[in-house]
């Protein structure tokens, strides 16, 4: 397990042990070591924290509540600036929607369509993609929306295998629309397929018009 | 009814099956995507217990919304509501800290949960379902960071108890064996309500790391020393010998003791 995961796995395991646990008392953390003995020593500091949280008196610093909220605000702030600096250099042209180290049906399964819609998508054989699903697939490879929309404005491309005689022109296919390859994957499940179907009812940039406008 | 154009969760929790966000969540995420910014401005201040209002879990999938479509105003506005709901619960948890600690462990909050918030993953996916409880772990984690950094010099002062027998002897025996009784007391009185508050204060002017082990040891019951072979004891968590513990422990009961005299 790597550290990245390791820690991941270790959130996971504290969000659970605080949802199912009243207190840090002797029995509850006991048992949680005893049903991960491989983060022994993390639950049993995290528990201890947790107890001496719950038994301090009141307060003992200075520390207002408008300050702790500015502490706040300069880091969301900091971090969406950051993002649209990052966004602009995410904007940078992708080559593809199947970022190295990652396959095709993790992607797909991730965004909630199927491997076969997932390699049309990267083949830019697809058009008229709802802006949720370009957000959809920008979060999944962790790129930018512009990118996104950017990748799948050019042309078709090739698959990056095919193999072809060098005297015939290789096909590349033609767009279609996303609603009309919604219809016709048969291995969408219902539910997804009805969910990317109501997008078609919206107008093409459904959550500007409907609401939320910038 | 569910809005059927919100993004489903995605994460597993401990029992593999993915986090669902409560009905009532997705229905509050399905008004506010038909509010305009202005209007939103407005929603997000309806108290909690009123119609309207938004919980928290809601403005997190707002959030990420606002983020991944680009909507830095949208995005201000739901960041600021939840800075404005989580900022007075924040600071009183650091409560004891000095101001600034206090102020760097809430800056750490913060970052941790932003980046969680907007991550491009699933990671956030919790803050969905239950964000209170995420937010007082992710919080209780950076004190638990604070605090051992903090506690590193006063644990290496600590050493000089190391060995107790050597520094009192057998009157460290008969010492403990006295306090361990008044501590049993303790540990009722941390039962009592009343009695609590004025233990807490009396804590408050303990030195680390005797104050943790002794709330480890009678406000929750840890064992001094692991004897199922779990590793589960305040011994093992701090990583010193049973009989350090238990002095630590006189030390504590001693403070306690003489601040109760002052006191009265």
């Amino acid at each position: 397990m790597n550290e990245q995961t390791r820690d991941q796995r270790l959130e996971d395991i504290l969000d659970a042990f605080m949802a199912e646990t009243p207190s840090p008392h002797a029995g509850h953390v006991a048992a949680w070591v005893r049903r991960y003995p491989e983060f022994r020593q993390e639950i049993m500091d995290f528990a201890a924290s947790w107890a001496v949280l719950e038994r301090l008196p009141e307060k003992r610093n200075t520390v207002t509540d408008k300050k702790v909220r500015e502490r706040g605000l300069a880091v969301f702030q900091r971090l969406r600036e950051a993002s649209a600096t990052g966004a602009a250099e995410a904007s940078e042209p992708i080559t593809g929607l199947v970022p190295v180290g990652a396959t095709l049906s993790a992607l797909a399964q991730r965004a909630g369509l199927t491997p076969a819609f997932w390699r049309a998508l990267d083949r830019r054989l697809v058009n008229n993609v709802p802006s949720q699903i370009v957000a959809v697939i920008a979060t999944t490879i962790g790129s930018s929306v512009a990118a996104v929309d950017q990748y799948l404005a050019g042309p078709p491309r090739l698959a990056g295998k095919v193999l072809y005689s060098s005297s015939e022109q290789p096909v590349l296919g033609e767009k279609t629309d996303f609603f009309d390859r919604v219809r016709r994957d048969l291995n969408l499940p219902e539910d997804r397929r009805a969910y990317l179907l109501s997008l078609e009812a919206a107008t093409p940039d459904d959550h500007s018009a409907g609401g939320l406008e910038p | 009814m569910t809005d059927s154009s919100i993004r489903p969760l995605t994460k597993l929790n401990q029992q593999n099956e993915v986090y669902q966000r409560l009905p009532h969540v997705d229905l509050q995420i399905g008004e506010a995507l038909a509010l305009s910014v202005t209007q939103l401005e407005a929603r997000v201040r309806v108290p909690k217990g009123e119609d309207g209002h938004l919980q928290e879990e809601a403005l997190v999938y707002l959030l990420r919304h606002a983020r991944f479509t680009s909507r830095p105003a949208l995005e201000d506005v739901v960041a600021s509501a939840l800075l404005d709901r989580c900022s007075g619960y924040l600071n009183h948890w650091f409560r004891s800290l000095s101001d600034d600690d206090s102020l760097a462990a809430s800056s750490e909050v913060w970052e941790r949960l932003a980046m969680k918030l907007v991550a491009s993953d699933d990671r956030g996916d919790f803050y969905q379902v239950r964000f209170w409880l995420g937010f007082q772990r992710l919080a209780t984690t950076v004190f638990n960071e604070t605090v051992k950094k903090i506690n590193e010099l006063s644990v290496e002062r600590a050493r000089e108890w190391d060995d107790p027998a050597d520094e009192l002897g057998d009157e460290a025996e008969s010492r403990s064996a006295s306090v361990d009784r008044a501590a049993e007391e303790d540990a009722e009185a941390f039962l009592s309500e009343k009695v609590a508050a004025r233990l807490a204060e009396a804590l408050a002017q303990i030195k680390e790391p005797y104050r943790e082990a002794y709330i480890l040891r009678f406000g929750e019951g840890w064992p001094i020393e692991s004897t199922d072979g779990s590793g589960f004891s305040i011994s093992d968590h701090f990583g010193r010998t049973p009989r350090t513990i238990s002095t630590w422990l006189v030390k504590a009961r001693e403070a306690i003791d003489k601040w109760l005299e002052e006191q009265s």
